[in-house]
């Protein structure tokens, strides 16, 4: 009795070594479900969520339709992208014509899905062919410590060079701008006007903002001041019982006060009857 | 012994003979073909990203307004590939080493096309497709209509992988898109090595063909943007390596799996892009083709025939140098043969679902399509005849003329492919003559060259330009397999001339495939302390989201359309659709273009008065320069966008300097507004 449940001890340990990298993966894929509803932290839904895109559908295809030991690690790479990319793409046309459409849950549980039943066949044709698939002794070489240093120096480097691309340049040599907008306010019974300024110069800017009625000088606002980035808006009432029809704002820099800067008009409907 | 037949012969490792088989050559083995040895991989990958980073101090250096700075971009290019070049020339480097270096190198170049936009897509097909992404994203649809370029929105496989990472990742279009196209740059690249290996039965061909094919024109920027092709290209490629080893696989559950491989992928293919899908079916049936030509008797009648006759002592004599340089053609397959079962069902499978997918579902693919190849075909009747002027090289239509010494290296780039041809083919001849799959990459090389006439002719030059990544693959390999005879008494030099010569290649097509201008990143993002700006246009199209909503009908130019439509989700009328071009480009307002407006009918126009807003790739950035307003030279006529404020009836309701939003719907509809 010792002797058969030894046996099966044995076995059920050779069977999950053999399967240990699908069980990485089941793994993987779960937490991508899960991170998908449960409250985890950003940078495990990011590595969770990409995993069960982009890698656990393809690999454990992969798997299941070449059980052996071979074909190689290219090979395996290629096809587990390749698979994986194939499932979202052909997945997505086929959600696409179902009552739910692609929603979170459908991509989820269309990745999550193949990853497990693709699993399933490779260990059922992994434990066919367990003789073929059994461990093999690698004979690899172990790298000495000066390959790893060269690799983490290449990947300093790497992380160096796309931190520097990243990093936004200072405004040399390029102009700023700024936005100004008017958009209709309020209703029929209280008209009026949203005005807004957005400064996306390169300093801290002042301007002069100049309203008209129809012409006519309804607001002078002197001095604005804006850091860039920084953002106004306004709403302005209209006259209650005159009719305005052209609303202009005119916006000059404190800079230069002569010259027109931005303008904007917005032509009104005078209510009828 | 090349990694390629340990598969097939692990295959039959069941078998003890086979076994015993491998330990013997595992002992016999040569410690250059080790699997395990990596070589100078780690020292040349430390090398690579040194170019990197170099790349990156252009790119900073550029940004930061600095001229001049374009010789540093050059040294990154070139120390990323250079000392990868001359390794891969070394006949006794590890498979591994090979593979290692040729994904450093290809996945080194998809990060220099990142540093040289690292903050937002700014391609003109890259704002469509990250557009029809969101759209997927937030609707949790496929076809959703895309304004400036229909068909598009029909081939959504590029899209539906990104929305499925933004949705189930948390990450947003751009990052999603990145890591996208960055797989499928992984995939390209080892599925080419992989085919070129099957098919070459060599470690050194597949590294050598893998990295010339990375001096394709269009391999640096072109396709590594976010576009539909970027994926559905190496999805191609990746069938065509599976059917190969299909056919050269030995156990039948093995065919099996490879078979549902590539009819998974060739799906992929045909949901993701048209011209890739076209472009793989027909690469299956002339496979198939050639596959069945070589079963025919004939044809093995004409090769004993051609041995007989170039072996005998009169042709030696009548065409001594042709014999010298030609030598016997194979008598023997070598490797892959017409032994297999020929990839005829999946050419026709791949025909089918291409041609489906045309008709049932993308069926504007057609009216989208035609245009194109009728115009270019209409050129070049008109240019042979002389009625139409032949294109001038290196000179883009803004009349930039690039300069002297890249003109002669964008030249030599040609030469030296062509001089390397016959070399390639001669090897061909030696070695491949009963590989279906050689003989297919020979015509790809060939057609390569038969497509170089295309860039003088003005509206076909495009397409020239496109076919190049397709045909590459076969120049590619042709030049791979090349060898110069040996009685040229070169052996001293070989390598270093070899090297360089690559180089000159990469160089060069790197010159041919992108603008000059636009080959360093250009401001898109600046920091003011802790603030991040970004240009107007930006800033315009996420305001018409904010403030009038999504889904409003917008006429503009090309980079503001573009713009509008993936920042502003509006929907856009630009360029030369409908002739809206000539709305921005005249002085008055004719009465054809309002009834235009009116038709549509448009909402608001988005009027840019630089003239680079024209420009659907450089007119994204900020403006450089010291203060508004820009030197007139930069500007349209005045009149040519003042004309908008006489039409009366017309609200001014965005001014950002150079851009301005104009709400025509009273204009145009009467209506009054809200």
């Amino acid at each position: 009795m010792p002797a058969t449940w030894l046996s099966m001890m044995s076995e059920s340990c050779s069977v999950a070594r053999r399967n240990l990298d699908l069980w990485v993966v089941l793994i993987l894929a779960a937490v991508g479900l899960g991170a998908q509803w449960l409250p985890l932290p950003v940078p495990v839904r990011l590595i969770g969520g990409l995993a069960l895109v982009v890698l656990c559908p393809g690999y454990a295809l992969t798997a299941a339709l070449f059980p052996g030991r071979t074909p190689g690690w290219p090979e395996r790479v290629v096809f587990s992208l390749g698979l994986s990319l194939a499932v979202a793409i052909l997945g997505a046309v086929v959600f696409n014509t179902t009552i739910w459409g692609l929603q979170i849950g459908v991509w989820a549980g269309l990745f999550a899905g193949v990853t497990l039943c693709a699993s399933l066949v490779a260990v059922w044709r992994r434990s066919k062919n367990a003789e073929e698939t059994g461990p093999t002794a690698t004979h690899q070489r172990r790298l000495s410590w000066a390959p790893w240093v060269l690799l983490a120096v290449a990947g300093s480097l790497t992380v160096g060079a796309l931190t520097l691309g990243h990093t936004p340049s200072a405004p040399n040599a390029v102009v700023g701008y700024t936005l100004l907008w008017i958009t209709p306010a309020g209703d029929a019974n209280a008209p009026a006007v949203r005005l807004g300024l957005s400064s996306s110069e390169f300093a801290t800017t002042h301007y002069r903002l100049k309203v008209t009625f129809d012409s006519r000088l309804f607001l002078d606002v002197t001095d604005i001041t804006l850091a860039p980035g920084e953002k106004m808006e306004r709403v302005i009432p209209l006259p209650a019982g005159q009719p305005v029809q052209v609303v202009e704002a005119v916006l000059y820099r404190q800079d230069d006060p002569g010259t027109v800067y931005r303008r904007v008009t917005l032509l009104r409907t005078p209510p009828t009857g | 012994m090349s990694r390629v037949t340990d598969w097939h012969e692990a295959n039959s490792a069941v078998r003890p003979a086979v076994r015993a088989r491998h330990a013997v050559e595992r002992l016999v083995r040569r410690p250059d073909t080790l699997p395990s040895q990596w070589g100078w991989l780690p020292g040349l990958s430390a090398v690579a990203a040194l170019g990197l980073l170099t790349v990156s101090m252009a790119n900073r250096l550029s940004s930061a307004g600095y001229q001049g700075v374009e010789p540093l971009f050059w040294l990154g290019l070139v120390v990323i590939v250079g000392p990868i070049t001359a390794r891969l020339l070394v006949s006794r480097v590890a498979r591994s080493e090979r593979l290692g270096l040729v994904i450093v190198a290809g996945l080194g170049l998809y990060l220099v096309k990142f540093l040289q936009s690292p903050f937002a897509f700014t391609y003109s097909d890259e704002f469509i497709h990250l557009y029809n992404a969101d759209q997927i994203a937030q609707t949790g649809r496929l076809f959703s209509q895309n304004p400036l370029l229909p068909a598009t929105a029909l081939y959504p496989g590029l899209e539906s992988a990104t929305a499925a990472i933004m949705r189930l990742a948390g990450l947003d279009g751009f990052s999603a898109g990145l890591i996208v196209v960055g797989l499928a740059r992984l995939i390209m690249v080892l599925a080419l090595f992989l085919l070129f290996e099957q098919v070459g039965r060599s470690a050194r061909v597949a590294s050598l063909a893998s990295l010339l094919y990375m001096a394709n024109a269009n391999f640096l920027f072109w396709s590594a943007q976010y576009s539909y092709e970027s994926l559905a290209l190496p999805l191609a490629v990746l069938v065509l390596f599976a059917v190969v080893r299909r056919d050269a696989a030995r156990l039948p559950a093995e065919r099996l799996s490879l078979t549902v491989v590539a009819l998974l992928m060739t799906c992929a293919v045909v949901v993701s892009h048209h011209l890739s899908s076209y472009f793989l079916a027909a690469a299956l049936l002339l496979w198939a083709l050639l596959f069945w030509g070589q079963r025919q008797a004939a044809f093995r009648r004409a090769t004993i025939w051609l041995s007989r006759v170039t072996a005998s002592v009169a042709w030696q004599r009548l065409a001594a140098p042709v014999s010298w340089f030609m030598g016997r053609p194979a008598r023997r397959p070598a490797g892959l043969s017409s032994a297999g079962e020929g990839p005829g069902g999946l050419a026709i499978f791949a025909l089918v679902a291409a041609l489906f997918w045309l008709f049932f579902v993308a069926s504007y693919t057609l009216q989208y399509l035609s245009p194109v190849f009728a115009r270019a075909l209409s050129s070049v009747t008109q240019t042979i005849s002389g009625e139409d002027t032949a294109r001038t090289l290196f000179q883009s239509s803004s009349g930039y003329v690039a300069p002297v010494l890249e003109r002669v290296l964008g030249l030599s780039s040609v030469l030296l492919c062509g001089l390397g041809l016959p070399f390639g083919l001669r090897q061909v001849w030696r070695r491949y003559l009963h590989n279906p799959v050689a003989l297919l990459l020979v015509a790809g090389a060939i057609g390569y060259f038969a497509t170089l006439g295309l860039r003088f002719v003005p509206a076909a030059w495009e397409i020239g330009n496109r076919a190049s990544e397709f045909l590459f693959i076969g120049l590619a390999f042709v030049l791979a397999t090349s060898r110069l005879p040996r009685g040229l008494g070169l052996r001293q030099l070989m390598r270093p001339i070899l090297a360089a010569a690559i180089l000159v290649i990469f160089v060069g097509g790197v010159i041919s495939g992108w603008q000059p201008q636009l080959r360093l990143a250009q401001v898109y993002e600046v920091a003011v302390g802790n603030v991040r700006l970004e240009p107007a246009g930006a800033a315009a199209a996420r305001w018409t989201l904010a403030t009038l909503g999504p889904g409003h009908h917008f006429a503009t130019d090309e980079s503001n359309g573009r713009y509008l439509l993936a920042y502003g989700e509006q929907d856009v009328l630009a360029g030369r659709d409908r002739s809206i071009k000539s709305l921005f480009e005249a002085t008055k307002v004719q009465d054809w273009q309002l009834q235009i407006l009116q038709d549509v009918p448009i909402e608001y126009l988005a009027v840019d008065r630089r003239l680079v807003s024209a420009d659907n790739m450089a007119g994204y950035f900020f403006d450089s320069g010291n203060q508004w307003p820009l030197p007139p030279y930069q500007l349209l006529p005045p009149s040519n966008y003042t004309k908008f404020e006489q039409l009366g009836q017309v609200s001014r309701i965005f001014d950002a300097g150079d851009l301005v939003i104009y709400d025509v719907r009273k204009l145009l509809s009467g209506t009054p507004q809200p």
